[in-house]
């Protein structure tokens, strides 16, 4: 699949779309990506969440595990969780339904949703506490480790929908912010606990990187979900490569220094050749296919509340 | 049944940009002109005979119009 990566940067690049020829980025600690050139962005009025949905933002999702195992107690918490039933390692596809449909439910569900997964959830996360032997003390109603999760999913849906539709404004950025905050909320963490305003936030989360720290217990853990150590050879074959790539380069800088993998200027350029040309062909997809998996997750679990089922 | 007028009301207020209007025509029309040209290929009779303008019209005509011309035989003068 990364030939595709090669052809598509290779075409933006004789066509001449970008207008600095080299990406610049390297070298910083910044704890957000840096974009050089997004795409163009046509229109400045009010930004909602369930505008960022959208099926190539998948793209991101392996790296915003990354980046919210980076706090000790959430990694610790998942790498020795003893839920079997949700363990990523054990049941990959089951946890990344649950993963996704929490999402979905946190932006397009109604207050009942919400709290059956919440409950749910709960059931769930009741097991997750240290025990003697563990390295670090956690606990997974913990509102600080829940919080800095819901940011990482608030920065999830941030960065892939910049990298789709182009920059927001800065009110843009206010209101789509503002609506992240079910992201959070549907679990434990309170409305007054998230930050204020975006400007707020950047604090928050800059205040919060320099805390990170990973061990190789957990560093381990997340080279094998980025190797898809988990799946079957024969899809891993072709995908590894490509979810490698794209993990890290939706990996801020500070993150990629944690996990101990490198990124190239010339792979930098290949990830921003390849959302600008995304961009372009995602503006002629209509949006019913875009969000076809929402579709089907907020379908799948609504039938899993009408007849009782499990919902993780 | 109000579901079900619902749900045409729905359809009928569905906004689309206009690129993705034209997204989803190529995504509709693409498969629909490729069995036009592979029902145009393999049914060729009715072309034999015609020269010229009128022969790129025809075969095209016969692209795009293929359902109709699979249940009754079309003349275009």
């Amino acid at each position: 699949m990364m030939f595709l990566v090669r052809i598509i940067d290779a075409l933006i690049r004789v066509l001449g779309i970008r207008t600095s020829a080299e990406a610049q980025p390297l070298g910083t600690a910044g704890s957000r990506i840096h974009v050089d050139q997004y795409t163009p962005r046509f229109d400045d009025g009010p930004v909602g969440l369930t505008e960022a949905l959208d099926f190539w933002s998948a793209a991101a999702a392996a790296a915003n595990v990354v980046m919210q195992l980076s706090m000790p107690g959430v990694g610790h918490g998942v790498v020795e969780s003893r839920v079997e039933s949700g363990a990523l390692m054990e049941h990959p596809w089951k946890r990344l339904r649950t993963t996704a449909q929490y999402m979905a439910i946190a932006v397009l569900g109604n207050d009942e949703e919400r709290a059956a997964y919440r409950d749910a959830v709960n059931v769930a996360h009741r097991q997750v506490r240290s025990t003697a032997e563990s390295p670090v003390q956690y606990n997974a109603f913990d509102q600080d480790l829940q919080l800095w999760v819901a940011a990482c999913l608030f920065v999830f849906y941030e960065d892939t929908y910049q990298l789709l539709r182009g920059k927001m404004t800065q009110a843009q950025a206010e209101g789509f912010y503002h609506h992240a905050w079910p992201l959070g909320t549907t679990l434990q963490v309170t409305a007054d606990q998230w930050p204020p305003t975006r400007a707020e936030f950047d604090t928050y989360w800059n205040t919060t990187c320099q805390t990170l720290e990973m061990d190789e217990v957990v560093r381990d853990y997340l080279m094998r979900l980025v190797d898809l150590k988990m799946i079957n050879p024969i899809l891993r074959a072709p995908l590894a490569p490509l979810l490698r790539f794209l993990t890290i380069g939706f990996l801020p800088p500070l993150f990629r220094e944690l996990l101990g993998v490198p990124w190239s200027p010339t792979e930098q350029r290949q990830f921003e050749n390849l959302f600008l040309f995304v961009s372009v062909v995602n503006r002629f997809i209509p949006r019913f296919i875009r969000t076809v998996n929402y579709t089907v997750l907020m379908a799948d679990v609504r039938h899993r509340i009408r007849r009782d089922k499990a919902l993780i | 049944m109000p579901g079900f007028l619902d749900n045409v009301g729905r359809l009928l207020n569905y906004r689309m940009p206009i690129g993705e209007l034209i997204g989803l025509g190529l995504f509709l029309g693409a498969p629909y002109l490729t069995i036009g040209l592979i029902w145009t290929l393999t049914h060729t009779g009715s072309l034999h005979g015609i020269r010229g303008l009128d022969l790129v019209v025809s075969f095209l005509g016969s692209i795009v119009a293929w359902p109709v011309l699979l249940i009754a035989n079309v003349c275009m003068q």
